[in-house]
């Protein structure tokens, strides 16, 4: 096991594109298909920051609204957590940032970013880009399509940058 | 009362249970070095060095040496496991459970509910865009149901109202040009000549001052000193003799207190023309008063009649263009009031009036005191000009037109050909405007004109749209366009726009 390797963890509500994400990130892909994620699905991928490369063990953790006794244990050892929102549904963002508040009771305070997907129909977005810009202020936004790719891969690197070395 | 399970049937359940769950059993050592494999890893589908691989993988930054339970983990090649992790002293295991069967009848369920609320959603969001959009096409429709029925009603008014008049032109013109008329009957032709040319010529004030307006050409109101004696006596040189031949008695009164007012001259002859005209066609009276009433700077125009007096219900309508406000068979443009009021506003008054039905009618202008503008003083802010403009278009024909534009706005342009750059540039540059092709390929003008906003950007942003469906310029505008250009450009919509007219 490499001693650069970090645990970070994905949370965010259903259908807000974690998984999509994940494949974006790790593999370069994307399905147009939504297969709901049951449990928790592990992948991994080294990424060069500043301090050096690290590697990254991505626990793409089923949608959830709040954190159940068996998602707690999922983000046990997180060194870091990516919030994922859906734009087109503005509730996908409280539920993020609720999760994140949750995970404070487990992990205490660790480096968060988070991402408001679903970029390529920023047409249908009902969050505001004032919101976005009001929450830019207290963490690292990122606007991200799983789809295009846009940003995916600069908000795993500013969380990789964060992480404790 | 219970007892205790006889050793022989615990050891023959357990063996039941076992060989049902078909464990997988990976132990390892300090250093997440694997001790050993046993149970059954054909069911896990995954060799036990592999599953080791991925385990080592799984437990990144986690306790080794406490009790957990991992349920529902996506193992390499897609099977599913509930991984529980057991210390041992100096050891740990880890025992794998298969959970594919649990989660092949799980995940049909989860995802029916899933999608149901996300097309619940969906659909929300498309009845709210579709009764929008219904609201808008029908507020279109009832726009040029009204456009086309004021269209329908200039013509048919312009129609008799300029015939009548030339009509009774041409007859005495052509009395004339036999000639053997008395002197008597020639200055009747003539007075009625001249009667008709009057309408005329108000009738065509009138059209042109509201095409002139519709355009937005209209010029602002002066503020010079007013003689409303001079005015009235105009007003009475072209409607006396009209008066007279319809026998009646037509004053015009002027009484001003103090310095004289400041005005517009010419929009106050217009609204006295235009009232006048209207008690001469309509009112059928037997006497008509005009006055200007000027008291230290503020200004009352009034024509009062005593003719048969206006409804309650027509009075509500009476300034409203073309006829809608008049009874049915009532001549005229329909435009004179309508331009009264129009006038009056314009100088920061207003126009009323006051009747009964066989009490006659006054109509009043009130004009608010008009201050003569200090030569001294500086003059009122122009809107901002110029400055560094971003133009993100992804059609460098159209960058061209637009850079063009903009240069004759007095901006410096940096153009750029995606959004992207358009982005980059503004997070790095904050230019003062920034003009963003709606539709670009890749990521689009609205993406960019959203990330704008949402990185802080307060310069104005003007979306130049090639959809001109309100559904696309409300997309531009909730991105966070200030405003939205539609294509092909035009000129001057494209400078209100920038500036913000």
């Amino acid at each position: 096991m490499s001693e650069v390797a970090r645990k970070i963890c994905l949370l965010g509500d259903f259908g807000v594109g974690k998984t999509s994400l994940v494949a974006r990130f790790v593999r370069n892909t994307f399905s147009d298909k939504y297969l709901t994620t049951v449990g928790v699905k592990v992948d991994s991928r080294e990424v060069a920051t500043a301090a050096g490369p690290r590697k990254l063990v991505v626990w793409d953790i089923a949608g959830k609204n709040a954190l159940d006794s068996v998602s707690q244990a999922y983000i046990r050892g997180a060194s870091g957590l990516l919030l994922v929102a859906d734009g087109t549904r503005e509730a996908t963002l409280r539920s993020a940032l609720y999760l994140q508040v949750q995970a404070r009771t487990t992990l205490g305070e660790v480096p968060a970013v988070l991402l408001v997907n679903k970029l390529d129909r920023v047409d249908d977005w009902e969050v505001k880009p004032a919101t976005i810009a009001e929450l830019r202020k207290t963490l690292p936004v990122f606007e991200t399509s799983a789809r295009t790719g846009d940003h995916v891969e600069a908000a795993f690197a500013e969380l990789a940058g964060r992480l404790p070395a | 009362m219970s007892a205790a399970i006889p050793p022989l049937v615990a050891a023959y359940l357990r063996d039941i249970l076992v060989q049902a769950a078909s464990p997988m059993v990976l132990t390892f050592g300090p250093g997440f070095a694997l001790r050993g494999a046993a149970g059954d890893s054909t069911r896990i589908g995954v060799e036990p060095g592999a599953a080791a691989e991925a385990l080592r993988e799984l437990f990144t930054g986690m306790p080794l040496d406490e009790a957990t339970v991992l349920p529902f983990v996506e193992l390499p090649g897609g099977r599913h496991v509930h991984v529980h992790l057991l210390p041992d002293g100096a050891l740990f295991h880890l025992l794998l459970l298969d959970a594919s069967g649990e989660v092949a009848k799980a995940r049909p369920v989860q995802q029916r509910a899933h999608d149901a609320e996300i097309a619940g959603h969906e659909k929300s969001r498309a009845l709210r865009r579709l009764k929008q959009a219904r609201a808008e096409l029908e507020a279109q429709r009832r726009a040029l149901l009204e456009a086309n029925t004021l269209k329908d009603a200039l013509i048919a008014t312009l129609s008799h109202e300029f015939r009548s008049p030339l009509t009774a032109v041409f007859g005495h013109v052509h009395l004339l040009e036999k000639g053997g008329e008395s002197a008597e009957g020639r200055a009747l032709a003539l007075r009625s000549i001249r009667r008709a040319a009057t309408h005329l010529l108000a009738l065509s004030d009138n059209l042109l001052a509201w095409a002139r307006d519709a355009a937005g050409a209209g010029v602002p109101p002066e503020a010079v000193p007013i003689d409303a004696a001079r005015i009235l006596a105009e007003v009475r040189d072209l409607f006396g003799g009209a008066a007279e031949d319809l026998g009646i008695t037509f004053e015009a009164r002027a009484e001003v207190t103090g310095e004289p007012p400041l005005g517009d001259p010419l929009r106050l002859r217009q609204m006295l023309i235009n009232l006048v005209g209207n008690a001469l066609r309509h009112a059928a009276a037997r006497r008509i008063e005009a006055r200007i009433t000027a008291n230290h700077g503020a200004v009352e125009i009034s024509v009062g009649d005593d003719g048969k007096g206006i409804a309650a219900d027509a009075q509500a309508r009476i300034f409203e263009p073309f006829n809608l406000g008049a009874a049915r068979g009532v001549r005229g443009t329909g435009l004179g009031l309508a331009i009264v009021r129009r006038l009056a506003r314009e100088m920061g008054g207003e126009a009323s009036v006051e009747s009964a039905p066989g009490q006659g009618a006054t109509f009043r202008v009130v004009l608010p005191r008009q201050v003569a503008p200090d030569p001294a003083a500086p003059p009122p802010p122009r809107p901002q000009r110029g400055g560094r403009a971003l133009l993100a278009d992804d059609d460098p024909a159209q960058r061209t037109l637009l850079r063009m534009l903009l240069q004759e706005l007095g901006y410096a342009v940096y153009e750029v050909g995606n959004a992207n750059d358009a982005v980059a540039y503004a997070a790095a540059h904050a230019p003062d405007l920034a003009v963003i092709d709606a539709r670009m390929p890749g990521l689009s003008g609205n993406t960019a004109v959203y990330r704008l906003r949402s990185q802080g950007f307060t310069g104005r942003i003007v979306a130049v749209a090639g959809d001109p469906t309100p559904v696309a310029r409300e997309a531009a505008l909730a991105a966070g366009a200030d405003a939205v250009c539609p294509r092909p450009v035009d000129s001057i919509a494209f400078a209100d726009a920038v500036l913000g007219g």
